[in-house]
């Protein structure tokens, strides 16, 4: 306390006490050791000056009396009792007035007899024992009236009188009292004027430059370098001019220091902003305390600094990852410097899990072991990582669905030939033969047989999408209703069926019939799902999807979609089925009592639709599928009026020149074509169709061309037709139903397109439509 | 006409101016005279050899001064042996034949009797230089008065001293003769007056024969202090005699011999110590105008001090002088008036006379022999030393 005290002494005041105390002690051992020493000299010394006040008063008195018996003589009148009367009467007058300009002491005559003749002080009639007062002019002290009293008497024998000065004791002795204060006084006076001479000269030799100089010393401290103005030569002038040297080196070591200050903020700056603005985590541990967070780790886990400086790591950390962390720091050896990395989950302060992905390392921190740690947070990449897994497998799947479907597609291209073939051949043998044939029944088991081979493979067109859709604006309620209708007389009455139809829906880019087979499709499969009964429900409404509910969904841009929602209260399905329902032949249905191509038919249509199918199901839980259909821009319109397909027309022996690979297609086409009227020439490729065309000189008036044929094949067999004769009219025919072939064709300057396999009706319709006679 | 010789024309002239000196030299005023006797021998020549030397220098001083009244003052001072028959005589001769202008009176209280006793039928103004007994003023004389204070006097200091001082038992021996009588009369007042006792009170006629005696019978009464009236010569008798006794009083107190500026030289160690009335001292300290003219120009003419008794016939002739200056004559009887009435200050001190003509202004100082010096002792107001007993 005693040091507080003292440091909070300026040190200009501790400096003057340091003086000043010493010599107040000084100054009092002194004063008490002058009193002792001079003090008893000064009060004897003051008795005496008393003393001989005494004999001084009583000889002044003694003079008076001198002086007037003097007088008497010299008049001759010692005789005269009158005039001796008078005189004395005088002498004792005089005597008082001298009693006057005495200071502390008294006068008194008295006869021989020491009757009182006058006094200046009170004193009783007769003194006893001054009948016979030393005549040897002594001084005694006598008490009376019970009060010391310092006499000194004078015999004046003229008169035969005792002159007497007195002094009481008060009077006496204040003298003594007087000189002991006096020497107090004296010596702390002595002392005080030292004090101040001290307090000046040092005031003006070493405290205002000190004080100068402590100003300067805060000024160097508040920054700034001020310069002592030097007087003079001696400790304090030298001082001066150290001190304006440590102030000029101050100077350019600040010049220095600020450089170097400016050059350490920019790289504290750009550490500070490398730590702060680092989109790393960065913490600093010792012992599993935080030490130190930057921004970055505050502004993701949500807490104040304060909340984590001090705190345990621990704290932070998921659950699941703690021992993981523990496991990590205890495996670590003493003076292991490598660096660890690995991953974990920390909690937030709103309960969010994240994860990081730390960098361990150990360091040196404020001159102790720390490790610092560097975590990157990868929750989104971990988030990322997972949804490019299910899109991998999405996009495995839409592989595999593709890869399905260009198989099935392939395979329809053939069985359409092989198709068509039969259908063409049985359909001529029919005709040639007339209805009445014993044949014709079996040639009409062979046109159904392959009619369901045709559907067959639509199917397997409509999974791969080659399958020509018909779009236009639906009103998927009506399309909704409408399937309803048909499945109450194709579902067990056990199994209700329920529709939830939404106001207003808005118009789809639908192919009617294909829309209706994915309803019919969906139902039957909801219908074997509840073999105990149960509930189909149908539900529509409008949806918009933005961008984020669109990638969900994988495939679907953001927009208006109308959702098509098919549930049953079936026995659902277990995530290995779920995955695998799409799937061409895949089926949970005994053999032979399912294609396995129903709902990758769906499938199939609806992403030909621009369109998005899920489902969702579990065990025991029933099945919801879902389905997204692009809205139309416009309403739909009146369908045209259903009728029977007129009789094909025949033709007027138009040159028809027909280029298939296929030779049986080749044949059989011919034949059909011959039927109608047409002469037909043929080529088996491209090659040989140009040197035909080339040959006829320009009387062919159309070419029927497959497009998949081998050698130059049937797309560059079209421009160079088109080259070589602009005006030549040629129809694409192929078994690969791919809109794109077709427009492609088209661009090219196909005059038609026709997919196979074909009606013999269709085929005359388009050579019409080319040739412009439809 | 016959021309008459040069040389004869010369003598005649020379005849002429001389005959012209003549007649001026006759014409100057004639001196003032002022006459008396000096006893150039006798029991007094001691002390009236002062008296004389210091009246030649007041009249060589006066007349270098231009005189008095204009004219020239010549003092006829004629030798009187210290006889008091002779002094009658030259007194009538001075008074009746010399025709002297103002008388000066001889040393000593009896010289001056028989002096008066021819000057006062005469009705002449006599100065009383040297006289100080009592019967000069008590038996009705008309035309003296004193400078001197009255011998009565001359032992109040002493006794006053030795009665502060407590030395209360006193012998007095005195001569028998006028101003040794007067002076142990007044001691006797002034020891009654004081409170002192009188121990021992006896006379002498012959010094050498008695004083042995009377010394042994004071140390035999106890006396403290012991009091001589006498003369010069009893003065040292009496110390040789104290010595050979071996006997010393606290106080011993003598008259004229201790006031006398030898007296150290002529008794040795005896002096130490010893008192005396004198009427006045050659000291500086002392405050009185002139004085320090006259004790140089005394010293230079008699290469030593002025004792009291020269200063008093220099401080006599002064008034003297200042009567005749002031009165513008020398009318007797005008002098007397103007003196008697005179209330003045001399380098003795005061002056004031009572009727009688005995003088009353002075009082005379206490001397005490201190280490061959003479110190005035008394009155307190003139001490230059202390009284040591």
């Amino acid at each position: 306390m005693t040091q507080m005290n003292t440091a909070r002494i300026r040190p200009r005041n501790r400096i003057i006490v340091l003086i000043m105390l010493p010599v107040v002690l000084f100054g009092l051992a002194a004063a008490i050791g002058a009193n002792r020493l001079l003090a008893d000299p000064l009060v004897d010394y003051l008795k005496s000056r008393a003393d001989q006040r005494l004999r001084l008063s009583s000889g002044l008195a003694l003079a008076i009396c001198d002086e007037l018996m003097q007088n008497l003589l010299a008049l001759r009148l010692e005789d005269d009792p009158a005039a001796a009367v008078s005189t004395q009467k005088e002498a004792l007058e005089q005597i008082k007035a001298l009693h006057q300009k005495l200071v502390n002491v008294h006068l008194a005559v008295t006869d021989e007899n020491g009757r009182v003749l006058a006094s200046t002080l009170p004193l009783p009639e007769r003194l006893p024992g001054f009948s016979r007062l030393d005549l040897n002019n002594g001084i005694r002290t006598q008490e009376l009236d019970g009060s010391p009293i310092r006499f000194h008497s004078r015999y004046f024998p003229f008169w035969r009188w005792h002159v007497i000065s007195l002094s009481t004791a008060e009077a006496y002795l204040a003298p003594a009292a007087m000189a002991s204060r006096a020497v107090y006084l004296g010596v702390f006076g002595v002392l005080a004027v030292l004090l101040v001479t001290v307090l000046i000269v040092f005031h003006l030799l070493v405290n205002r430059p000190l004080s100068q100089m402590i100003q300067a010393t805060r000024g160097v401290a508040l920054g700034e370098f001020p310069r002592l103005e030097i007087k003079r030569q001696d400790e304090l002038g030298q001082l001066a001019i150290a001190f304006n040297a440590m102030v000029a080196s101050l100077e350019r070591g600040q010049e220095g220091m600020e450089k170097v200050l400016d050059r350490l903020k920019q790289s504290e700056e750009a550490y500070r902003s490398l730590a702060e603005n680092s989109l790393a985590l960065i913490a600093i541990l010792r012992d599993g305390i935080l030490l130190y967070v930057n921004d970055r780790a505050l502004a993701l886990s949500g807490y104040a600094r304060e909340e984590l400086v001090g705190q345990p790591l621990d704290r932070l950390i998921h659950p699941d990852d703690r021992g993981m962390l523990m496991r990590r720091t205890r495996e670590r050896q003493v003076d292991d410097w490598r660096i660890n990395q690995y991953e974990l989950r920390y909690v937030c302060k709103d309960g969010r899990v994240r994860w990081l992905e730390l960098l361990a390392s150990p360091i040196t921190y404020q001159g102790q072991p720390a490790v610092l740690g560097h975590a990157i947070d990868i929750t989104e990449r971990k988030n990322a990582q997972q949804e490019q897994r299910q899109l991998e497998a999405k996009l495995n799947h839409a592989q595999r669905m593709e890869v399905v479907g260009t198989l099935a597609g392939g395979i329809s291209h053939d069985f359409n030939n092989l198709l068509h073939a039969i259908t063409g051949y049985a359909q001529i043998t029919l005709n040639r033969l007339g209805e009445d044939s014993p044949l014709a029944p079996h040639l009409r088991g062979i046109l159904r047989s392959a009619g369901r081979g045709g559907e067959l493979v639509n199917q397997l067109l409509a999974f791969s999408r080659r399958a020509e859709s018909r779009l236009k604006p639906v009103n998927i309620n009506q399309e909704v209703l409408h399937v309803c209708q048909m499945l109450t007389h194709t579902i067990p009455r056990m199994v209700s069926i329920e529709t939830r139809l939404a106001r207003d829906i808005w118009p789809i880019l639908a192919d009617p019939t294909q829309l209706e087979q994915v309803m019919m499709n969906l139902g039957s499969n909801a219908r074997d799902a509840m073999p105990q009964g149960g509930r189909l429900t149908f539900e529509t409404m409008n949806v918009v999807l933005d961008e984020t509910a669109g990638q969900r969904l994988v495939d679907l841009p953001p927009g208006e979609y109308v959702q098509l929602r098919v549930s049953d209260t079936g026995h659902g399905m277990d995530e290995h089925t779920r995955s695998h329902i799409f799937d061409p032949f895949f089926t949970t249905k005994p053999l032979g009592q399912g294609t396995g191509l129903g709902l990758s038919t769906v499938y199939g249509i609806v992403k030909a639709h621009h369109g998005h199918i899920s489902c969702y199901s579990h065990p025991g839980q029933g099945a919801t599928f879902n389905l997204y259909l692009p809205v139309a821009a416009e309403m739909p319109r009146e369908q045209a009026a259903n009728g029977a397909p007129p009789p094909p027309p025949r033709a007027r022996g138009e040159l028809v020149l027909l280029v298939d690979d296929e030779q049986a297609l080749l044949e059989i086409t011919r034949e059909m074509l011959q039927e109608l009227g047409y002469k037909v020439l043929v080529a088996s490729s491209g090659e040989e169709a140009l040197e035909v065309y080339a040959g006829q000189d320009g009387r062919v008036d159309l070419v029927l061309m497959d497009l998949g044929m081998p050698g130059m094949g049937g797309r560059l067999c079209l421009e160079r037709l088109l080259e070589m004769d602009p005006g030549a009219k040629v129809v694409i025919s192929t078994g690969y139903v791919d809109r794109g072939q077709e427009e492609e064709a088209l661009g090219l300057g196909a005059a038609g397109f026709l997919a196979k396999p074909y009606q013999l009706g269709d085929l005359v319709a388009k050579i019409r439509q080319a040739l412009g006679k439809a | 006409m016959p021309r008459a010789c040069p040389l004869v024309r010369l003598a005649a002239l020379l005849t002429a101016f001389f005959l012209a000196f003549a007649a001026a030299a006759s014409a100057a005023p004639p001196p003032i005279v002022i006459g008396g006797t000096v006893s150039l021998s006798g029991k007094f020549a001691e002390t009236s050899h002062a008296i004389h030397e210091s009246c030649r220098l007041w009249e060589r001083q006066v007349n270098q001064e231009g005189g008095l009244l204009d004219r020239p003052v010549r003092l006829l001072l004629l030798d009187d042996k210290s006889d008091a028959d002779e002094v009658g005589r030259l007194y009538r001769r001075l008074i009746d034949e010399d025709k002297v202008d103002l008388l000066v009176s001889p040393y000593s209280t009896t010289l001056t009797l028989a002096a008066l006793a021819v000057s006062e039928p005469r009705g002449r103004l006599m100065i009383g230089l040297g006289a100080s007994g009592d019967e000069i003023w008590s038996r009705g004389h008309k035309w003296i008065f004193g400078v001197y204070s009255s011998a009565e006097r001359y032992f109040l200091g002493f006794m006053d001293m030795i009665a502060r001082r407590n030395l209360r038992e006193v012998a007095l021996i005195h001569a028998d003769s006028e101003f040794p009588r007067d002076a142990a009369r007044g001691a006797r007042s002034w020891i009654a007056r004081f409170g002192l006792r009188l121990v021992q009170d006896d006379s002498f006629r012959d010094g050498p024969a008695e004083l042995p005696e009377l010394a042994r019978r004071a140390r035999a009464a106890g006396a403290k202090a012991l009091v001589l009236a006498a003369y010069t010569d009893s003065c040292y008798q009496l110390l040789a005699e104290l010595k050979a006794q071996d006997w010393r009083p606290q106080a011993l107190a003598m008259t004229v011999g201790p006031a006398q500026a030898d007296f150290a030289e002529r008794a040795g160690d005896l002096a130490e110590g010893v008192f005396g009335p004198s009427q006045w001292e050659p000291n500086l300290r002392i405050p009185f105008p002139g004085m320090a003219k006259f004790i140089a120009e005394f010293q230079e003419q008699s290469r030593r001090l002025p004792s009291y008794h020269a200063a008093s016939a220099y401080a006599g002739l002064t008034i003297a002088a200042k009567a005749i200056s002031q009165t513008g004559g020398l009318d007797q009887g005008k002098l007397r008036d103007f003196i008697w009435a005179l209330d003045t200050v001399t380098i003795m001190g005061r002056f004031k006379l009572d009727p009688t003509g005995r003088q009353v202004g002075h009082s005379p100082f206490i001397i005490q022999w201190q280490g061959m010096t003479k110190e005035i002792v008394y009155p307190p107001r003139m001490q230059t030393a202390a009284p040591e007993f």
